[in-house]
């Protein structure tokens, strides 16, 4: 049996995971959007045409290949809000499991 | 005579200056018809539209970065700093790269608008010379022609009067083309190195994000309340180690059925077991390519997270197991989508086997509702509880067929069909007469974009401005993948899903 000492929560700690959900689901929402325009960006630039074998078209289709980089960026903040859901479900389960052993009796 | 006129001071000096001058003017590195074919305008159209896209990124980034603050509302303390300080960085490089973008846009810009001018005063010059008889080289050497010089030797006793002079003309101009060749190659090279200068930062590694930021603490110290500032909760030290994420977020799991794609991959985001809902996406013209798969992936995966962030276990699979028509002419067969229908089928089935209890919604893009409108209606009742099509040309089958569509447990199945403003597939699909058949015909099936001629006409002339950059859809036809709404009916209910019989 683990003894259970009821203390407050620090007041500056508190997660609200109903109220988190909907900005999770924007920011999958808005990294998403964000790559897409990633690849339009890169597509926009390697479809320009200037000289042929240009040092400008040579350079144009290297910012393409650089502006995937707004993909991946995208990609991270899709991370991100994957990472923050995995978190709140833990910390939910923790929760659930700290409620249910309460009621069991299983900690006083 | 014109031998003679050769050897005359003048004229052999003109032609041993134009002799030279070709030699010089191959050293510049452009071609009088290099610079003449240069579609600097068509450039200068593309470069407008990279501005709004890199437009729409920066409001998307800012608006990423004020939903991240915004969390501040609702989770507080050391994990939610650390996410909130990692979603910042990312966002910060992000609005770094677009910005870095958007300057080599308008230097571009600024370059293209110079090079423009040149280019018109140099397609007057060479026009004008040509057009009184002049030669000229591709290294930009302005000579006179034998029927210039035959006329000349004509002239009689004014032939090296006359000579002379066209021979300092044709010195003149050849010293102005090639000035104007050499200012082309120079602003070329200058912007060269100016887009790599502005863009190389790009070439950072982006940020990682891990979890290890923000890790369950060992002992948990927070709990879900309503709002901030929450009431004393207490605290339990866990009896065992946290429970798991019932199913962790984007976690790409092997298909379980149908594990001999022959055609490209199944990829599927989610546990097809355990889901409520599974979607599988049939895309179009052009989806069997490696970039395809990897844009439908995250596609796949991203609206996974989405659903379950809406509390919804949904499925999601990107089928690519067929040989999509590799451009619109291909499209324009409905042969493709006629042969593989049945494979599409057996694979629904067998995701019915799987998971009898969860709702297969079947999503068809393009060329993809085709071949879904196939399995349809050819299948005896294909295993699937709604359709929903995005741009489709047609369901591949008649207005009857398509109005009295059953699935496997002999349930009417419900069509819903969305049509962007200024899709491409309006120029071809009109609503009872498509490419590839009609479509649901129910009023709200086509979204603010009843067929017209003139509408046909808008959308083809979108097209063609489009078709400037090979390889890329038109831009409404691939809108609907990140439209909000059109996502959001993907995991909700079915029955608030479908609004089309």
């Amino acid at each position: 049996m683990t003894s259970l000492t009821p203390t407050p929560a620090p007041s500056d700690m508190w997660l609200d995971a109903a109220g988190l959900s909907p900005a999770i689901a924007e920011l999958h929402s808005l990294a998403g959007i964000l790559s897409h325009h990633g690849a339009r960006a890169a597509d926009s630039l390697r479809g320009i045409p200037l000289l042929p074998g240009g040092s400008a078209t040579a350079a144009l289709h290297q910012a393409a290949l650089r502006a995937d980089r707004l993909i991946t960026l995208a990609h991270s903040v899709d991370d991100l809000a994957g990472t923050m859901t995995t978190f709140i479900d833990a910390v939910s389960a923790t929760d659930t499991a700290g409620s249910a052993a309460l009621q069991d009796g299983a900690v006083r | 005579m014109i031998a003679a006129l050769s050897r005359m001071p003048g004229v052999g000096l003109g032609l041993g200056y134009t002799l030279f001058s070709d030699q010089l003017g191959g050293l510049i590195g452009v071609t009088v018809d290099e610079v003449l074919t240069a579609p600097y305008a068509q450039a200068s159209e593309r470069l407008g539209t990279l501005g709004e896209v890199l437009d729409r990124s920066g409001a998307t980034i800012s608006a990423a970065d004020a939903c991240v603050g915004n969390t501040a509302a609702q989770w507080a303390g050391a994990a939610a700093t650390a996410a909130r300080h990692r979603g910042h960085g990312v966002l910060s490089s992000a609005q770094g790269a677009q910005a870095d973008l958007e300057h080599a846009r308008g230097a571009a810009a600024a370059a293209m608008e110079v090079l423009a001018t040149v280019q018109a005063v140099f397609h007057a010059t060479v026009t004008a010379a040509r057009a009184v008889g002049y030669e000229v080289s591709p290294a930009g050497s302005v000579t006179p022609s034998m029927t210039q010089l035959g006329a000349i030797a004509l002239t009689g006793l004014a032939a090296p009067k006359v000579a002379a002079a066209v021979m300092h003309i044709s010195t003149a101009l050849t010293v102005a083309v090639q000035a104007m060749l050499a200012t082309i190659r120079a602003i070329d090279a200058a912007l060269g190195v100016a887009i790599n200068a502005m863009t190389a930062t790009l070439d950072a590694p982006a940020a990682e994000v891990s979890d290890t930021a923000f890790r369950l603490p060992t002992t948990p110290q927070l709990s879900p309340v309503p709002a901030p500032g929450p009431a004393p909760m207490p605290v339990a030290e866990p009896l065992s180690a946290p429970a798991p994420a019932s199913s962790p977020p984007s976690t790409p799991v092997a298909a379980p059925v149908l594990d001999d794609p022959r055609y490209g991959p199944v990829q599927v985001t989610g546990d097809l077991a355990s889901a409520d809902t599974i979607i599988t996406l049939v895309s179009g013209v052009g989806s069997s390519d490696t970039r395809k798969y990897v844009d439908t992936q995250h596609w796949a995966r991203s609206l996974h997270d989405e659903a379950r962030a809406h509390g919804v276990n949904a499925a999601v699979i990107a089928w690519h197991d067929y040989p999509a028509p590799a451009d619109l002419i291909a499209g324009a067969s409905p042969s493709t989508a006629q042969e593989h229908a049945p494979r599409l089928a057996a694979f629904q089935e067998q995701l019915r086997a799987l998971n009898p209890d969860a709702t297969l919604r079947l999503l068809g893009h393009s060329y993809g509702s085709t071949l879904i409108g196939n399995a349809a209606a050819h299948a005896p009742g294909l295993a699937a509880d709604d359709i929903i099509a995005w741009g489709s040309p047609g369901m591949g089958t008649d207005a009857d067929t398509l109005s009295t569509l059953r699935n496997d447990r002999g349930e009417a199945l419900p069509l819903t069909h969305r049509r962007l403003p200024g899709d491409i597939v309006g120029a071809v699909t009109p609503p009872s007469t498509g490419l590839h058949g009609p479509l649901p015909s129910h009023p709200g099936g086509v979204l603010g974009d009843a067929w017209s001629w003139w509408g046909s006409l808008g959308s083809l002339a979108d097209a063609a401005i489009d078709s400037i950059t090979p390889g890329r859809d038109p831009a409404a036809h691939s809108e609907y993948f990140w439209h909000p709404d059109y996502r959001a009916e993907l995991w909700r209910d079915s029955t608030t899903a479908a609004e089309v019989h």
